[in-house]
């Protein structure tokens, strides 16, 4: 919960100090940040959708623990392409299709809310795609 | 709402009628406003095609769940008409919701019924007087 957010703004920052740094005054602002940064985790995690809904058909394959073990890799991933916004000639990572679209929904959602936007979400973006 | 050109009808001289993106997720939420709101809002350079929708699906969950204890809570106190008061209530009842809404203030809210146990009088009020007013007496 608190932590979850205070990672989120802390992500948010750095995208601010990166893009404008005049917007610091704008970021200082708790509540106005929390929502910017929701609505920016939430853009991020759309976007990684529809790797996400492929990955979501392997997952159901795996055995538990290669699951859980697979998660652990995603956080990971997730970490390195935050690292990529560092500089502005990185592109995005060449392994985008295995990354989870769902990261900043549980980042900001807590328990089951989390869970079950995801699958609304995965839900949306599997039958647009198949339209 | 925005809409996108289908693929032209088989045997149709005329343009196809508009499709909602909204319609081929099968929300209710507007996934071309939420688009804009994307580009507009200069979260990133460019956005992709899945993430409107799976924002909108995600606001739409969130928006139903608060609606729907709301109206519980609407329901619960006999009225038709949800109110800020109605929403305070559903939403600092439920575990989730007040955690995730814990920095947030709901104008015309109240707050949570709730008297903490050693405020209460005590049981025999007769003799909890006597013993008010004095303990050595």
């Amino acid at each position: 919960g608190l932590l979850s957010l205070c990672l989120n703004s802390t992500r948010r920052e750095k995208v601010f100090l990166l893009t404008n740094p005049t917007s610091i005054s704008i970021c200082a602002d708790p509540s106005r940040g929390s929502s910017d940064g929701a609505q920016g985790r939430e853009e991020a995690g759309g976007e990684e959708a529809q790797g996400g809904e492929a990955a979501v058909g392997v997952e159901g394959v795996v055995q538990g623990g290669r699951r859980r073990r697979q998660e652990g890799e995603e956080e990971g991933e997730e970490e390195r392409r935050d690292l990529h916004l560092q500089g502005p000639e990185a592109g995005a990572p060449g392994h985008r299709h295995l990354l989870q679209g769902h990261t900043s929904v549980r980042l900001v959602l807590p328990g089951e809310l989390a869970k079950h936007a995801v699958s609304e979400g995965t839900k949306a973006v599997t039958k647009f795609t198949s339209n | 709402m925005s809409s996108s050109q289908g693929g032209g009808g088989r045997g149709k001289a005329k343009t196809t009628k508009a499709v909602s993106r909204s319609s081929k997720a099968g929300l209710q939420f507007p996934v071309g406003r939420i688009a804009r709101y994307l580009k507009a809002g200069k979260y990133a350079e460019r956005v992709g095609a899945g993430a409107p929708v799976y924002l909108s699906a995600v606001l739409e969950y969130l928006a139903a769940e608060v609606l729907e204890l709301a109206g519980n809570a609407a329901r619960d106190n006999k009225k038709n008409r949800i109110v800020p008061r109605h929403i305070q209530l559903a939403v600092r009842n439920d575990e989730e919701l007040s955690r995730l809404l814990g920095t947030v203030t709901i104008a015309a809210g109240g707050v949570l019924p709730n008297i903490q146990q050693v405020l209460l009088p005590k049981k025999g009020g007769g003799k909890g007087d006597i013993g008010s007013a004095s303990q050595e007496f």
